[in-house]
């Protein structure tokens, strides 16, 4: 893990920079489109996949804890001015949860499919955890035991299955532009 | 991690921690209504409305166009069966509107109003986008500032209570659905001689629950939830669910019970709502 600038301080990486940050926000801007429109007709007991926390923790494993905590945070504040109250909930679950997943980086095969499936399935459940957690510190009643056991488990085995579709397509959709500008 | 030094790794730590300080202070600062953040979440979300607006058209587009290739056997079946229904239906309606005659009669000889339902303006509204989150049960709908909505007006369909809305932008409402956390009402159970009072809030998986039932209550299954007419939001009335589970409650007493309510509306389905718009007479206290 390095805690550099998240910003480049070589003006030639700057471009590349920016056209990657334009593309992980147009990502994470379609993916709450389509949560909060199309996947309503694929929930499962009232729970539908979270593209947002698959995102982040997959950004996580490529990229280390710098970039998944901040991509998460970032991500989550969009939901969250979305959602008109309690700002910072989901911005501060998807930060913890980036940080936390970004310890992977460097230390596993980040190319072996069962690495991503298994970092979104333990990912997933911890950021339910911590949702219920700091929801009941806000005062929000999410720490319901018998629902929070549902979302828990469909949650993680619904992201967990959409890994092996969508993590090569994040993997070169990062790729693109962020190991260019590594170089 | 290994590779940091002692004065990155303290630096490290002061960061995450001011960031984590920082958004739960900011978390507690919007729990209740915040203009600011009212006018900024409206104003992403007016970005997004149109978008929404136009993937949602497109799911009920490929929705209908599903619907054709309903086989032509199920279509009849389907036919026969509302035929037979609408003919009971109608009788049914002839008996009650002879009922509804006589009960205005009755009640204006006994100076009481018609029901808390018929006193509002309803708006229909379309359901455009769902809440992005698993956490939160809310639904956006094409009406908004323009059309005259406001906050907590009550949103209902045909088979009860939906929620109420939580917030306003210029061409859309946000609403907040019962089964959310957040969005309790005050109603009675009804039961043949008595009402029992409580409160309904959301107890996940799309279920309600109300919460501190004196254990003699004659609560049970099968039993009708409206709301109550005692808050200030929710007009009496309206149906909200039935009961599906009655249990004691977790707490050392085992004097209060609760019960498991299942909502009248499939909020998985839900596509047009009505909004309760405005009193079009005075609700009197009979």
């Amino acid at each position: 893990m390095c805690w550099k600038p998240i910003l480049p301080t070589n003006v030639a990486e700057d471009g590349v920079y920016r056209l990657l940050y334009f593309r992980l926000f147009f990502l994470v801007f379609c993916s709450i489109l389509l949560q909060s429109t199309v996947f309503e007709v694929i929930e499962i007991g009232g729970v539908k996949p979270d593209l947002v926390l698959i995102w982040v923790i997959l950004m996580s494993l490529l990229r280390g804890s710098r970039w998944g905590a901040v991509f998460g945070a970032l991500s989550g504040i969009l939901l969250d001015i979305l959602a008109g109250r309690h700002v910072g909930l989901n911005a501060l679950a998807l930060f913890l949860t980036g940080l936390v997943a970004g310890q992977l980086e460097g230390k596993v095969f980040k190319e072996n499919y069962l690495v991503p499936i298994g970092a979104v399935f333990v990912g997933t459940i911890f950021h339910a955890l911590l949702m219920a957690l700091l929801g009941w510190m806000a005062g929000l009643h999410l720490f319901v035991a018998g629902w929070l056991r549902s979302l828990i488990l469909y949650s993680a085995v619904y992201n967990t299955v959409l890994v092996p579709f969508v993590y090569g397509k994040f993997y070169r959709f990062c790729a693109n532009g962020m190991f260019r500008a590594k170089q | 991690m290994k590779n940091l030094s002692r004065a990155h790794w303290s630096k490290a730590v002061v960061i995450i921690v001011l960031i984590v300080g920082g958004l739960l202070a900011m978390m507690r600062y919007t729990a209740v209504d915040r203009p600011g953040v009212a006018a900024l979440s409206n104003f992403v979300r007016g970005a997004f409305t149109p978008l929404q607006g136009g993937v949602s058209a497109v799911i009920r587009g490929v929705n209908n166009l599903t619907g054709i290739f309903i086989s032509k056997e199920k279509l009849k079946q389907q036919n026969d069966a509302l035929i037979a229904e609408n003919n009971q239906l109608r009788l049914e309606n002839n008996r009650l509107r002879e009922e509804q005659q006589e009960l205005k009669r009755l009640r204006d000889l006994l100076g009481f109003k018609e029901s808390n339902a018929a006193q509002y303006e309803l708006l229909a509204a379309r359901v455009i986008a769902r809440s992005p989150s698993n956490w939160y049960s809310t639904l956006t709908i094409n009406r908004g500032a323009r059309d005259g909505l406001t906050k907590n007006m009550v949103v209902i369909t045909g088979a009860g209570l939906v929620g109420r809305i939580n917030a306003v932008s210029q061409n859309t409402a946000e609403v907040l659905l019962i089964t959310d956390g957040e969005g309790a009402v005050g109603a009675v159970v009804l039961m043949q001689d008595t009402r029992t009072p409580g409160i309904v809030e959301g107890a996940g998986d799309g279920l309600l629950q109300i919460k501190h039932i004196a254990y003699d209550e004659p609560l049970e299954v099968g039993h009708t939830v409206i709301t109550s007419g005692l808050s200030e939001i929710f007009p009496g009335g309206l149906p909200i669910g039935t009961v599906v589970e009655v249990g004691r409650e977790a707490e050392p007493s085992g004097l209060l019970k609760y019960a498991l309510v299942r909502p009248n509306v499939n909020f998985n389905h839900l596509e047009e709502v009505f909004v309760l718009k405005r009193e079009l007479r005075s609700r009197a206290v009979p």
